[in-house]
């Protein structure tokens, strides 16, 4: 099992799927995205550098949090530039930035020492911080300004946590990434011009019917199924557009 | 009687204000002139006692406060100490001012119980003498945490424009890992004493982490922008409590960890990323039409110049940098109380609605242009006496970087020059309304207090001694 972990090819796809929402620039790759790499770190932390048994669970369960946090927002948000604008350039282009930078972290990587971490595991997270770095650089949103930093601080808490493994430098380290998730859902809806023109609250359909978000969540029991089955839609919707869009 | 420790006391009154201002929010003015006079009140009085003062005892309350006690939960140990002092009484003189000036200007009623909670946060870091790792290490993941919550105050009410909030959290979060990495390599020292290169690296890695902390070009792009689109007394806070504790980080830093100044290029990266800042401060702000914005820039202009004689690094440095950034507080606070009321009567920064704004709003417009005038330097302002210092020492050093000051201080000079124009120009909009008398108050006490420190820069001598006797 540990074996399998440190493997190459687990590091490589964990690096891939970070890459992605970079490339696609779409929320709907994004946020599960950054939960698959945080799945794999956790597990990598967890199962080849020995961090004690809450902990990984914990990373997972506060990114998880985070992007359930974002999500809700942009469910709120009823313009859909909010979600999709900003997006640099071209996606070949955008895949050439990531390509030189592989290549950059590749080579600079050798000169660079993080104590207790294999070198396939140091490649990895410096490629993480990358990768968040070029989305912050690029993103002219509040979203992915988010997915950026989610991104950075992602390897940030598993190599501190292998260096610290102390309740509150993890702690902390939640804290912020939890306060980064909401302080960027926050934002997401300020960059929302239509929801400013609305004074009823959005959460509450009852005030104001037809004033309301068309997304309002009035039970907070159906979050989970009613986020899930949005993204599932829109991600199926945008398919048969695009297919319908090349035909 | 109650027996009460500083740091829980200070809590206390946060909790209180920080209550009291959001559900009585509706009367926001009397409330941020009770919370504002309060803490004012608080950090005079504060700075007024000696630090090793007998037990204080209020009149019909029965509390006694124990300036010296402190507080121990989960690791940390808060407590009052001569080297925090100044810096608790600076966060607290800054909230109360500001907290004050939101009585004429609103900043949104939501403001005042967000600012003081971030502040209260600030507090924390500056109280903060042991955690379960240094302090100095585990300051900048606090400092994240606080800007990131800064988000609130500073966007509350805006909509639109919302990038530039998000900037301004980015250093910190940048920094944390370098500082924490540097954190184990210091662990490590007495483990392994005989490796030099845990040493050398952790002083690197510190360096870089401090470097990212005190936000220099490229990373100054928050402050600029926050000038542009927050309400002003918000950027205005934001930027000086965030940079206070940026400084005494670098302070702390520094004196605990020679070795980051013997043996690492700090002093370099600074010296040449705190050049381009000002001069960039500098070239940018003469081509800025927004006041906001304008003053964004004056402010990067002269945190360059800070970080430029930051960078000397030398005994005779320290006095200037202390000097200068508490001139900086002093114009900053100026600025933004006639930016906010200039902002509240024309609903917007936008200089096509400001034309002429100076003949309705004489007293905001003097405030704003005096304050801002004296973050380059310019004669007649707080800012002079220490540019004029600080120029000539580093032309003591390379009359080089004084050509480059003076340049550059021009330049924003040049901005203002330009905003004069529009200020006192053909008045665009003739129902503007007219100064309220609140608004005329603050404004007048600001330009006291600018021309005063401009007339006589000694009655600032005392609490610079009394700082400088904290830092050693």
């Amino acid at each position: 099992m540990v074996a399998f972990w440190a493997s190459v090819p687990v590091h490589v796809i964990l690096g891939v799927v970070a890459g992605i929402p970079v490339i696609l620039w779409d929320w709907r790759i994004a946020l599960p995205g950054l939960l698959f790499v945080q799945l794999g770190t956790s597990v990598l932390i967890g199962a080849v550098y020995g961090l004690p048994a809450p902990w990984p669970a914990v990373h997972l369960g506060v990114q998880f949090l985070a992007c359930l946090i974002l999500l809700l927002s942009i469910l709120q948000t009823s313009n859909v530039q909010v979600r999709n604008s900003g997006e640099f350039s071209s996606r070949l282009f955008r895949l050439l930035i990531l390509g030189i930078a592989a290549l950059m972290v590749w080579t600079a990587t050798e000169g660079v020492e993080l104590p207790r971490l294999e070198d396939a595991t140091k490649v990895l997270f410096i490629w993480f911080a990358a990768v968040a770095l070029i989305t912050l650089g690029m993103t002219e949103t509040a979203l992915f300004g988010s997915i950026g930093i989610l991104l950075w601080l992602l390897p940030v808490q598993a190599f501190l946590s292998v260096l610290f493994p102390l309740p509150a430098v993890i702690v902390l380290l939640g804290i912020l990434q939890i306060l980064v998730a909401l302080a960027c859902s926050y934002l997401l809806l300020a960059e929302d011009d239509a929801l400013m023109l609305i004074e009823v609250p959005s959460t509450d359909p009852d005030v104001a019917p037809g004033l309301h978000r068309r997304h309002s969540i009035g039970s907070g029991a159906r979050v989970l199924v009613y986020s899930v089955g949005y993204w599932f839609y829109t991600l199926v919707n945008r398919r048969r557009n695009t297919e319908s869009g090349n035909g | 009687m109650i027996h009460l420790a500083l740091p829980s006391f200070l809590f206390s009154l946060f909790l209180l204000a920080i209550l009291s201002s959001y559900i009585l929010r509706r009367w926001e003015r009397g409330v941020s002139l009770a919370n504002g006079a309060l803490l004012n009140l608080v950090g005079v009085l504060l700075w007024r006692y000696p630090v090793d003062a007998r037990l204080l005892t209020f009149p019909l309350i029965p509390v006694e406060l124990d300036l010296r006690a402190g507080i121990w939960q989960y690791g940390f140990r808060l407590q009052l100490t001569q080297t925090n002092e100044p810096i608790v009484v600076i966060v607290l003189l800054l909230l109360g001012s500001g907290t004050l000036l939101t009585a004429a200007a609103s900043q949104g009623r939501v403001f005042p119980p967000s600012m003081l909670l971030v502040g209260a946060g600030y507090i924390g870091i500056a109280l903060m003498v042991d955690a379960p790792i240094s302090p100095v290490f585990l300051a900048p993941v606090f400092l994240a945490i606080l800007l990131t919550v800064s988000v609130f105050p500073l966007q509350v009410g805006i909509g639109g424009e919302a990038l530039s909030s998000m900037r301004a959290m980015l250093p910190p979060i940048l920094a944390t890992p370098f500082v924490l990495l540097a954190a184990w390599n210091m662990e490590q020292l007495p483990l392994n004493p005989q490796d030099i290169r845990l040493a050398a690296g952790g002083a690197q890695l510190l360096g870089v982490g401090l470097l990212i902390l005190l936000a220099p070009v490229p990373l100054h792009s928050g402050q600029p922008q926050l000038g542009e689109s927050s309400p002003p007394i918000a950027m205005a806070l934001t930027i000086l409590l965030y940079q206070t504790l940026a400084l005494f980080l670098y302070f702390l830093a520094t004196s605990n960890f020679p070795l980051l100044l013997n043996s690492t290029a700090l002093n370099v990266w600074l010296t040449s990323t705190a050049t381009i800042t000002l001069v960039w401060g500098g070239v940018a702000a003469a081509a800025a039409s927004n006041p906001g914005r304008l003053l964004g820039y004056a402010m990067l202009h002269d945190w360059g110049l800070i970080l430029l004689l930051l960078a000397g690094s030398d005994e005779g440095s320290l006095p200037l940098v202390i000097s200068l950034f508490a001139l900086r507080i002093l114009s900053a606070m100026s600025a933004a109380t006639g930016l906010s009321q200039i902002r509240k009567a024309a609903g917007s920064l936008d200089a096509e609605n400001l034309h002429g704004i100076g003949a309705r709003l004489p007293w905001s417009t003097a405030a704003f242009l005096l304050g801002s005038l004296g973050l380059a330097g310019f004669p007649l302002t707080a800012g002079f006496s220490g540019h004029w210092s600080a120029i000539q020492a580093l032309a003591e050093g390379d009359w080089r970087f004084a050509a480059i000051v003076l340049v550059a201080s021009g330049s924003v000079i040049f901005g203002f020059v330009r905003m004069v124009g529009i200020f006192f120009g053909r008045l665009a909009f003739p129902l503007l309304p007219r100064e309220r008398p609140l608004g005329v108050v603050f404004s007048l006490i600001a330009i006291l207090l600018v021309t005063g420190m401009a007339i006589a820069p000694q009655l600032f001598e005392g609490p610079l001694v009394r700082t400088l006797l904290a830092f050693d």
